[in-house]
């Protein structure tokens, strides 16, 4: 009967019965055939796709924690919560943890974007819709080495390089000419910024060879960095065009010394100076612009102390050059709020600055106790962008001790929940209390993200098992 | 720390008063009503966390109690309900039963569902602010109705009204059931293969020939056809439509023949049809079959329907005394203008309550006829049946024969799994291999690295919602 339904009343059904009539009742007809249909067991597809098996050596976070993180993360993204996917993947990646398989559909946003850091299942996740020639393979920091590094992420691939050449420039650099034909462009920039580690004359003949690169700016890369080498023969166009607006004068009746002053381009107006301060500073040395004006660094700071735009210039190079103790003459000396105008800059890049660096030079150049009306909301957000992580413990507790803040811990109604949370975010574990005890005054609305997250934190510092 | 510890903060608790309650009533009909849900017994659960927040649930009229929060340092409130009233009667009640001081508060940890709501409120609380324009409302003014002594001749006339509106509506429906007839024949004439692409304005047509024919049940039917058959791939349409239209044939014709129907199936064709039969009228039925027991909640779904009407359904599995378990549905409808989108409980949640079943050849739509405790999060595994996929797929067959129109069915399974076709998931067991549903295609991924699991998913003809697995992880819920 199911085929008399199936060849002949229904083919009359889908194609009408006034051309192809059908003997009896034609709705009859229609609800017979249309449960006789309903009947049918659905048909199995011919093959399965074979899953990939993922193996994740991490440990699922604990049951306790999965709704408060989905509720963390699902706050509105805004200048501050969108900082806090990367705290809690940033956490995550230290303690070994990976968020429950179940949950990864919940968390799209912290998956795609930080998916790398999170574990295989979730790097496997995060890249679900990528072609497979896309797809990266996942690899544990401690488990990339010279057999498989060419294989990790880009992100993680510079990172090696770069730690190589702490220990071995030479080898570094070796592992990276074996790998060079055969990268693309995006990833060349990487392994050439990851040679600014320990740059060296013995790098030349490799930068040498990068003049015809078939990226333009790899071409550049390699010029600036030759240009930073002594004796290389590079042509530093950057440090031209800044010595042509660098004016050298004297002062002094006994006893001369130098007087430097920058003198800014017509169409760049004085706000708008710190971001072309960046652009144009970014990539010079201290030891060529001083070379070049012939002073000692020293004496390059000193002479510059009068132009604000000159000494954030010096701040820069400092910071990319690791002269700590250059650093310290000018933010101590001369620029109290170097951190404030720097933030203003769009300066971004902390070059090869380790961890414990970035953490010695944030100490530096953020004083906490010369803020006397406000509290620097922007310069903190900057700030933990630029640390990739919490501030160091002594620069958390002079934050939670300044003058603007605790006077708004006086006047709540003038706090924002965004300064609460990127304090939180900033917030170094042995810096908690004191911050937990100072929100706990507070109304809930305002502290309820931050505190949340202050807990999730401190339960993935917990050593899993 | 989690789990239902709320951040400590200075939230400490400030008595409710009962002039606040007055300033914040919108109007005196809203005290009114509130002073009707002050018994604690209709309260299934009353709580405090000791630290300013209280919540309870409330047996509304609808098929599932209301969930009412209330932070006491500001009188912010949430409440499930689809009053359009702020603050509604059920938080209302609540702040009046806190501040009179007559009920006990429970003190608990604050569940998830009041979490949610605290985690999303930024800035000031929520209470409406005092106008002073408006007439205040009184609690003093809050009258005690006592009700009215019955008037025989005033009955008599209103049954005679009843019965004179009964038959008028029959006559109109039958007539209606001839348009459907009419309209139906036509489409098989023309041929149901590109039916779907003219669906839209057919449909619309036909809809609104029911409405006016007070068939309203067939009228919302008709009119979510074209979505129905659109959500489907192009290759499926024609099918469908075979289907669609012959169960709406199907209907009219058992709806004609009803008087030779059993009781079960007559109930439900003409519930089908359109005509609702009332919580009073469900529970006055001696016949109805009532079950009490303990119950999860295994699936919460939200569809807004072409007549703006939202349908929440809650899906409940009991097990324990009632043996190998059981399925309902609790349904209720709310205009999707009040912006209430679920019905306020959470899968996974357990209660006890008394539940009466629509009548019905295969039960499934209940509703609770009293709540014995509140409800609580678990996380126990589900005791569902231990039968495989086709096992369930079998009783889905026999529900099918005894209801022809029976729409979405839960089946419960052991040690299915899900695998990949293409871009789609497939539940599967041996040869039965049960597509996914579109929606679950990135949250089911997951699951296929999991070995085979039980579960519970609600099978629609064509595909399955997959709602709940049990799994070597933990529970995975859509």
């Amino acid at each position: 009967m199911m085929h008399d339904l199936k060849s002949r009343v229904l083919p009359a059904l889908l194609s009408g019965t006034a051309r192809h009539p059908l003997a009896g009742d034609a709705l009859a007809s229609l609800s017979l055939t249309g449960q006789a249909l309903r009947f049918e067991r659905p048909v199995a597809p011919p093959a399965f796709a074979v899953e990939p098996v993922i193996r994740d050596e991490r440990v699922i976070v604990p049951d306790r924690l999965r709704r408060p993180l989905q509720r963390l993360l699902a706050a509105k993204p805004g200048m501050v919560t969108g900082l806090f996917p990367a705290a809690i993947a940033r956490a995550m990646h230290a303690g070994r943890w990976r968020p429950h398989p179940f949950d990864l559909p919940k968390l799209d946003s912290l998956i795609r974007s930080h998916g790398a850091w999170l574990g295989a299942e979730a790097m496997a996740f995060a890249q679900r819709d990528a072609a497979p020639d896309q797809q990266a393979g996942y690899f544990e920091p401690d488990a990339i080495d010279e057999a498989n590094w060419s294989r990790a992420l880009p992100a993680q691939r510079q990172g090696f390089i770069e730690a190589v050449r702490r220990r071995d420039a030479a080898a570094g650099r070796a592992l990276v000419e074996a790998v060079w034909s055969g990268e693309n462009a995006d990833v060349r920039v990487r392994l050439l910024t990851a040679l600014r580690e320990g740059l060296s004359g013995e790098d030349t003949v490799f930068l040498q060879g990068l003049a015809k690169d078939r990226a333009p700016r790899v071409r550049e890369l390699a010029q600036r960095l030759l240009a930073r080498l002594p004796g290389a023969g590079g042509d530093d166009p950057a440090l031209h065009a800044v010595m042509e607006r660098i004016k050298k004068g004297q002062t002094g009746l006994l006893k001369k010394r130098a007087t430097l002053a920058l003198e800014l381009p017509a169409t760049v107006a004085a706000h708008g100076a710190p971001v072309w301060v960046n652009e144009a500073f970014g990539d010079i040395g201290l030891d060529e612009l001083a070379a070049a004006l012939g002073l000692t660094i020293a004496d390059m700071i000193r002479a510059a102390e009068k132009d604000d735009n000159l000494l954030l210039a010096f701040v820069i190079m400092a910071s990319h050059d690791k002269r700590f103790d250059m650093l310290d003459i000018v933010v101590g000396l001369y620029l109290p709020d170097a951190w404030e105008v720097l933030a203003r800059s769009n300066f971004s890049d902390v070059g090869t600055l380790t961890a414990d660096e970035r953490a010695r030079w944030a100490q530096i150049l953020v004083r906490p106790q010369t803020w006397v009306k406000d509290v620097p909301l922007w310069g903190l957000v900057k700030l933990y962008q630029l640390l990739d992580g919490p501030a160091p413990a002594a620069l958390m507790r002079d934050i939670l001790n300044c003058r603007p803040w605790r006077a708004l811990l006086t006047d709540p109604d003038k706090l924002t929940g965004d300064m609460v949370d990127v304090l939180a975010v900033l917030c170094s574990t042995e810096a908690r209390g004191i911050l937990r005890a100072q929100l706990a005054a507070l109304d809930a609305p305002k502290t309820a993200n931050a505190l949340l997250f202050l807990d999730i934190v401190d339960a993935l510092e917990v050593p899993n098992v | 720390m989690f789990g239902g510890e709320i951040p400590k903060s200075g939230r400490m608790g400030m008595a409710l008063g009962l002039d606040k309650i007055e300033a914040l009533a919108p109007d005196q009909s809203s005290l009114d009503a509130a002073k009707k849900l002050l018994k604690a017994n209709g309260w299934p659960t009353l709580a405090e966390d000791q630290a300013g927040l209280i919540w309870g649930e409330c047996q509304g009229s609808g098929a599932t109690p209301y969930r009412v929060v209330v932070a006491e340092a500001d009188a912010g409130y949430k409440c499930s309900c689809p009053s359009r009233k702020f603050p509604c009667k059920h938080a209302l009640a609540l702040m009046w039963m806190r501040a009179d001081g007559k009920a006990t508060f429970t003190p608990a940890p604050a569940p998830d569902w009041v979490n949610d709501w605290l985690s999303r409120r930024r800035g000031p609380g929520v209470a409406a602010p005092v106008d002073a324009a408006k007439p205040k409302a009184s609690l003093a003014a809050v009258s005690d109705e006592a009700e009215a002594a019955p008037d025989p001749k005033a009955e008599a006339r209103a049954a005679a009204a009843r019965e004179r509106n009964r038959s008028d509506r029959e006559a109109a429906i039958a007539a209606g059931l001839d348009d459907l007839d009419t309209w139906l024949s036509d489409q098989v004439d023309k041929g149901l293969a590109s039916f779907a692409n003219s669906a839209g304005t057919a449909c619309r047509l036909m809809a609104q020939r029911l409405v006016d024919a007070k068939a309203s049940g067939l009228a919302t039917r008709v009119d979510a056809l074209p979505s129905r058959l659109f959500a489907l791939p192009d290759m499926a349409r024609p099918q469908a439509a075979v289907e669609e239209l012959g169960v709406l044939h199907l209907l009219a014709e058992a709806y004609r023949r009803q008087d030779s129907l059993t009781a079960d199936l007559r109930s439900d064709v003409r519930q089908m049809v359109g005509w609702s039969l009332t919580r009073e009228g469900l529970l006055a039925d001696e016949a109805v079959e009532r079950v009490t027991g303990s119950w999860r909640v295994i699936a919460t779904v939200s569809e807004v329907q072409p007549d703006r009407l939202r349908r929440l359904e809650t899906w409940l599995f009991g097990a324990g005394q009632l043996g190998s378990g059981q399925f309902a549905v609790l349904i209720d409808y709310v205009p999707v203008a009040t912006g209430a989108a679920s019905s306020g409980y959470s899968v996974g949640d357990r209660f006890e309550a008394e539940l009466a079943f629509y009548p019905s050849p295969s039960p499934l739509r209940a509703l609770i006829v009293r709540q014995l405790s509140g409800a609580v999060a678990d996380g126990a595994v589900l005791d569902v049946a231990a039968g495989d996929l086709s096992t369930a797929y079998g009783v889905y067959e026999r529900a099918l024969a005894a209801r022809p129109w029976l729409g979405v069915w839960p089946l419960s399974f052991s040690a299915a799994r899900v695998r990949r076709h293409g871009e789609t998931l497939y539940l599967c067991d041996g040869d039965l291999a049960l597509p996914l549903v579109a929606e679950l295609a990135t949250v089911a991924l997951p699951l296929l690295q999991v070995a085979p699991f039980g579960g519970v998913g609600l099978w629609d003809g064509r595909a399955l919602n997959l709602c709940w697995a049990d799994t070597v992880l933990g529970r995975w819920a859509a």
